[in-house]
């Protein structure tokens, strides 16, 4: 099979745009979607200060790279969740990224905050872990971004991990959250930094062959509680469609996109009107989620908020 | 399902090796496999029971498309792109 590009051996097929690619013009390909993304749906200004959500894993530090050599300046943020050796590797790779992009890190260490990972602080709770991880994560780094002066926090949500989730959503009428699936969430007063995506419309099998083709050191393993996630089983049955029936993810998301923008998805009137009275961020109750579990387990001081700085050195 | 490599002490056994000489070795999570014949990307993948959409194949560093021949001398690895939770 031959590049489209340039007639060399290719080193991707992409079906879905009917099309082969060969290592070089692959990543050109991928840097100009995103670019584009980011370009149509105005998803970070000029001088706009970013931050970027960073696993280890390859989407995010995908994203974290290609910002930076797009020429957007953004640093990260790291949430180590004390998963033990996988947290470690985590870090570990997430650190070196910072280092080779000479961008600032922030991170925060929930074993110090609570003096538990998210297992213990799982089964304690009576909350499935990545249900507890993602509201700790969206609070946390939705709170670094404010409290550090970052108007806008990128994830690297792809087009998997979004039509997964809206698959969901749809399967179980969750409407409630049907609207917030967009390219971005926009900011709220002071207290929610607006939310973007930009690898919104990139498959998560383009986003690891332009991590594996650019070189990037990235965590191979699975988070070791995702086993049996649903999101995974909406992923699967996903891929065997788009098998099947090439673009079937991008034409789902792009239909979304559409619904959304002629306003056939509005906002759910239930989202938290009130203020956390500890912490000052929004919240459906008196305290937030976030600090109802600092209350409990905070360890020295109640309610305090950590976030270590790892300027480059 | 393709066969795991054999192991150190097997390797003196004549038959296997002479059955697994020409073998292509492919890694795959962690554990090194044998198939015991020339295939493409495409039917390594059906062999493994594996989602185009949702693996890549390298053959020697460096990804290839799924009508590539795997030969012999090939370091082949299959990599998981789907992560999720």
């Amino acid at each position: 099979m031959k590049c489209r590009v340039c007639g060399k051996q290719a080193n991707i097929r992409l079906p879905q745009y009917n099309t082969a690619l060969c290592s070089e013009d692959f990543t050109l390909f991928f840097e100009k979607r995103v670019a584009t993304t980011i370009r149509k749906y105005r998803l970070i200004g000029e001088e706009e200060k970013t931050l970027v959500a960073v696993s280890g894993g390859k989407d995010s530090l995908s994203l974290w790279r290609l910002l930076n050599g797009l020429g957007i300046s953004a640093d990260g943020i790291y949430i180590d969740l004390g998963i033990h050796e996988y947290s470690r590797v985590s870090f570990e790779k997430t650190k070196a990224m910072a280092e080779s992009l000479r961008r600032t890190l922030y991170s925060f260490s929930l074993p110090d905050a609570f003096t538990k990972g998210i297992k213990d602080l799982s089964g304690i709770m009576r909350r499935p872990p990545c249900s507890l991880c993602g509201m700790i994560k969206r609070y946390v780094m939705n709170r670094a971004c404010i409290e550090h002066g970052y108007s806008v926090l990128a994830t690297g949500h792809n087009l998997d991990d979004e039509a997964s989730a809206l698959l969901g959503n749809l399967l179980h009428w969750k409407e409630e959250y049907l609207w917030k699936k967009g390219v971005s969430l926009d900011a709220e007063g002071a207290h929610l930094a607006r939310k973007v995506k930009p690898l919104f419309l990139c498959s998560e099998k383009e986003t690891a062959a332009y991590a594996v083709m650019t070189g990037i050191d990235y965590v191979y393993e699975e988070c070791p509680y995702s086993v049996g996630a649903k999101t995974l089983l909406y992923k699967g049955l996903l891929n065997r469609a788009e098998e099947e029936s090439p673009t079937t993810k991008l034409v789902f998301m792009k239909g979304y996109l559409k619904r959304v923008r002629q306003g056939g998805l509005t906002k759910d009137e239930r989202e938290p009107k009130s203020l956390c009275g500890a912490c000052g961020y929004p919240s459906y109750a008196e305290l937030c989620s976030f600090c109802r579990l600092m209350e409990r387990f905070g360890t020295t001081d109640t309610l305090s908020f950590s976030i270590h700085t790892h300027s480059p050195s | 399902m393709p066969r795991r490599a054999k192991s150190p002490a097997a390797t003196f056994d004549n038959v296997a090796r002479l059955c697994y000489e020409f073998a292509v070795k492919v890694e795959w999570e962690g554990k090194v496999h044998e198939v015991e014949k020339r295939v493409t990307v495409e039917r390594l993948l059906d062999m493994f029971r594996l989602s185009r959409e949702a693996h890549l194949v390298s053959a020697n560093g460096t990804l290839v498309t799924e009508d590539h021949m795997l030969e012999p001398d090939d370091r082949v690895r299959i990599i998981r792109v789907i992560s999720g939770g």
